[in-house]
């Protein structure tokens, strides 16, 4: 590559990088006009939200611990997009892990831990496969639209898990609540550095790191982006294009199910209702912001999970309701998303100008 | 030569006429058109190079040549979508500066292109009032049937009104659209290639309206290929050839033949022909092929041809008669519904068309199948090596080397390997498609219009790069619209015509005449 073409993409990134920034910026001073609408200090709340999302160790690690499901759930959302499908089932996918993982603890309770925690694993990411193999199936078969199949089925998810807190599943010892029984110890995932961070961030982390390697490096990865990029020149080229929507499509599924294993399994220690305050969407936006870049993904889902675990102390100490960082968040991504098209133009604006199409 | 019939413009003097109101009072004796020494370049390829035509009011003029000729560019100057570098534009004898699509509108010209730009689920009523200023914000559905069914009864049109677009046929969607500029009271009708989709009787169905609006004293401009239509409904004839206008002639006083003879161009140079060394022995047969998606709507009927080793076996016809099937048939695209496949002999299955390692160089008669806009140049020209002969990982600076090497044989423009196929031009992406297709080891080529967007020496090239693998003793089927490519590379040129082979002659044996009447069907 020429020095010219790599100072060209530095720039590009830089530009990037510069206009995500200034979206986030003006992002939190929309956000801030909100506050000071209702009595608050932005900059005080701004920076309550970031000490308790980064100050101090004990925050530091309940921030990963926010970020883990998210990071999963947007690789899901990403693997999906890498072959230009739209999964917005992710939370769906969630709580199908998180039923598969349950299933194998509250049925053989008595199994040691190097039997349990695989088993679940196997099964939550079989039970997270087949929510998304259905409108696989549907999508490369029969043309059905995968964004409406998967979003619906998230509330056939949810509803499913209700069914089963309030019915067959539902803890004998407690009638009240909605619940399955505690777990077995075999059941739970370890905890690391002596918080509640689990491996789950661990295997999110190295499936980022794999994926960003195999799309740019290998020939599955190529395989992949060419789907993405134009189907048409796909099928042209005798690519298996079927194949891969469905793979790629039981991969997405199987992560982002992955998130709603190490919920029940390392943070609650049964299936409730409220594993995930909505994970999956959370997730979907974080990847779109990551660009579908699987190392942005480890980086943005940190950022948000900061946001997100910052929220309790907003709660306590500035007596804001839960909602002011979803609030945040969605202002912060529609300001980034309109930012999308200036960056775009102006890192464009340094390549050569097209020469016009002669139509003649 | 014709001299124009300037209508005198009754007592004007001013000789800068550009306000609509100025040039209504002529428009309603029919608007005569002097287009004077237009140029018009786009990038590298002059389109248009000082183009002289005259057309008079109320008649048919039509203007003929091959692709790239500059016909289309011609008129969409004329219909305000480009504004020429050089020359003038005279309505009645009166200079005029068409800048905007609005303005010809304003002047009574309007085109028709040849894509059709109706809304399908709309009805012909709510498609004629859609591109229609006089619509108001609450359209009186009833107000404006009444209107235009009278105007429609005027003018001698029949179509249902309230029957949505979709379900018309494609010689009643022409209609529309030529009824469309008619309702806007074009003066002035540009229709580019109207009968390009249609069959030889909805041809004839939809020119003689346009017959019939031209003799009532609207001004007719029809760019078409196909010569018999012209001989049959214009009065004058213009050839462009090179984007250069050539010569006029009066419909009544020229031969098909002779027509035919002056659009071809001969400034190509004469291509080596090697006569294969193994004549007659057959690399690929298509046995009693047929392609249909319902019982009545057969794409393809009984096909047989056999590709010779060593030989371009080119196929001629009518946009739409089938030879687009065949392409996508032997590149594996489609799978036809019965007839059998032969491969040096041997009756295979048609799934081995798709094998990455065995499949054809295929260049695509869309740029947009062949290549993936988002991905860069080096991305692209990998989408054919992806065989299984391709190792799990990508080998990057092979892969890049490799690149450059195509870039630089065929002068691939911007030449940076890691730009953006969607960065390039027409022309660029089709050499990017055409150097990577001919550097794939296949037995078979399928060139689909190479030469498309493309000049004269990089068509000469491509011609000769396609001719060069037939020496090699490779199998190469050329399917182009210009019958002169064909004509100048291939050994033998199967016609088809409605999904039938009508005819399989050697090169030598025929004229462009003869072919040009069996792709009609006529021989």
């Amino acid at each position: 590559m020429s020095t010219v073409s790599f100072l060209k993409n530095i720039r590009a990134a830089l530009i990037s990088i510069a206009g995500s920034l200034a979206a986030i910026c003006i992002g939190l001073l929309l956000v801030a006009i909100f506050l000071v609408a209702v009595g608050r200090n932005p900059v005080e709340t701004y920076i309550g939200i970031f000490t308790s999302a980064f100050g101090g160790s004990f925050a530091i690690t309940e921030t990963f611990v926010a970020a883990t499901p998210i990071m999963l759930t947007a690789l899901a959302v990403a693997i999906a997009g890498w072959v230009g499908l739209l999964n917005v089932g992710a939370e769906g996918q969630l709580y199908l892990g998180a039923i598969g993982a349950t299933m194998i603890a509250i049925t053989i309770p008595n199994a040691p831990s190097w039997q349990m925690i695989p088993a679940m694993f196997v099964v939550a990411c079989l039970f997270g496969a087949v929510w998304s193999g259905v409108p696989a199936i549907l999508r490369a078969k029969f043309g059905v639209n995968e964004t409406i199949v998967t979003l619906l089925l998230n509330y056939v998810a949810l509803l499913l898990v209700e069914f089963l807190i309030h019915g067959p599943w539902q803890d004998p010892s407690s009638s009240s609540w909605p619940q399955t029984m505690a777990f077995s110890d075999a059941a739970q995932l370890p905890h690391l550095f002596a918080s509640r961070v689990h491996p789950g961030l661990f295997i999110g982390i190295v499936m980022a790191v794999f994926f960003a390697f195999l799309i740019p490096m290998t020939k599955p990865g190529f395989i992949i982006r060419v789907i993405g990029g134009n189907p048409k020149a796909a099928a042209y080229a005798h690519l298996p294009v079927v194949k891969y929507i469905i793979i790629s499509m039981l991969v997405s599924g199987a992560i982002a199910a992955i998130a709603g294993f190490g919920q029940v399994s390392a943070i609650e220690g049964r299936l409730r209702s409220g594993i995930s305050p909505g994970y999956g969407y959370t997730g979907f936006l974080v990847c779109w912001l990551a660009r579908h870049n699987p190392l942005a993904i480890i980086i943005v889902s940190i950022f948000v999970g900061g946001l997100l675990s910052g929220a309790d102390s907003l709660q306590l100490s500035t007596k804001l309701p839960f909602a002011t960082v979803n609030i945040m968040q969605g202002t912060i991504f529609l300001t980034l998303l309109m930012f999308e098209n200036i960056i775009q133009r102006f890192s464009s604006a340094t390549v050569e100008a097209k020469t016009p199409e002669a139509n003649i | 030569m014709l001299s124009p019939t300037a209508a005198p413009a009754k007592t004007k003097t001013n000789n800068h006429i550009t306000s609509v109101e100025n040039m209504l009072p002529n428009a309603k004796q029919g608007i005569s058109i002097r287009l004077e020494s237009i140029s018009k370049r786009f990038g590298n390829v002059l389109a248009n190079d000082a183009v002289n035509v005259n057309i008079a009011a109320g008649t048919v003029h039509a203007l003929l040549g091959e692709n790239g000729a500059g016909k289309s560019t011609l008129m969409r100057i004329l219909a305000g979508y480009h504004q020429p570098d050089g020359g003038s534009i005279k309505l009645n004898g009166n200079p005029v500066t068409i800048n905007s699509q609005v303005q010809a509108r304003k002047l009574g010209i309007g085109m028709v292109h040849q894509r059709l730009s109706l809304v399908p689920s709309l009805t012909v009523l709510e498609n004629i009032l859609l591109g229609d200023s006089k619509t108001s914000f609450i359209i009186d559905a009833k107000k404006a049937y009444k209107q235009i069914s009278a105007k429609m009864a005027e003018l001698g049109f029949t179509f249902d009104l309230f029957s949505p677009v979709w379900r018309l046929t494609s010689a009643e969607q022409q209609k529309v659209e030529i009824f469309k500029l008619l309702w806007k009271d074009a003066q002035v009708l540009i229709l580019d290639e109207p009968t390009s989709q249609l069959s030889p009787l909805e041809a004839e169905e939809v020119l003689s309206v346009v017959r019939d609006l031209a003799s009532s004293g609207r001004t007719v401009i029809l760019i078409t290929h196909h010569i018999e239509e012209i001989l049959k409904f214009a009065s004058e004839i213009t050839i462009l050839k090179n984007g250069q206008s050539l010569s006029t002639h009066k419909a009544s006083q020229i031969k098909a033949a002779d027509l035919a003879k002056l659009m071809i161009d001969d400034s190509v140079n004469q291509i080596q022909k090697i006569p294969a060394k193994t004549k007659n022995e057959i690399y690929l047969k298509l046995d009693n092929i047929s392609l249909h998606q319902s019982a009545n709507n057969r794409r393809l009927t009984n096909i047989n041809l056999e590709l010779l080793k060593g030989e371009v076996l080119g196929i001629a016809g009518l946009t739409g008669s089938g030879q687009d099937e065949i392409a996508g048939i032997l590149s594996g695209q489609i799978i036809p519904n019965s007839g059998t496949l032969y491969l040096e002999g041997k009756e295979l299955p048609w799934k081995v068309l798709q094998d990455p390692c065995l499949c054809a160089a295929h260049i695509p008669a869309h740029q947009f199948y062949g290549s993936i806009p988002s991905m860069s140049l080096i991305d692209n020209f990998l989408l054919r090596d992806i065989s299984n002969k391709q190792s799990l990982m990508l080998n990057k600076k092979h892969i890049q080397e490799k690149a450059e090497k195509h870039i630089n044989q065929f002068q691939i423009r911007p030449n940076n390997p890691s730009n953006l196929a969607g960065n390039l031009s027409g022309g660029n992406l089709q050499r990017m498609i055409i150097a990577r297709e001919l550097n794939k080891d296949a037995n078979l080529v399928i060139a689909v219009n190479p030469c498309a967007g493309l000049d004269m020496a990089a068509t000469q090239y491509v011609l000769q790069e396609l001719r060069n693998f037939a020496n090699q003793g490779k199998t190469v089927v050329l399917i182009s619209p210009s019958l002169d490519e064909m004509l100048l590379v291939s050994d033998r040129i199967a016609v088809v015509c409605a999904g039938k082979i009508t005819g399989v002659k050697d090169t030598c044996e025929i004229s462009s005449e003869s072919i040009g009447l069996m792709m009609g069907g006529l021989e």
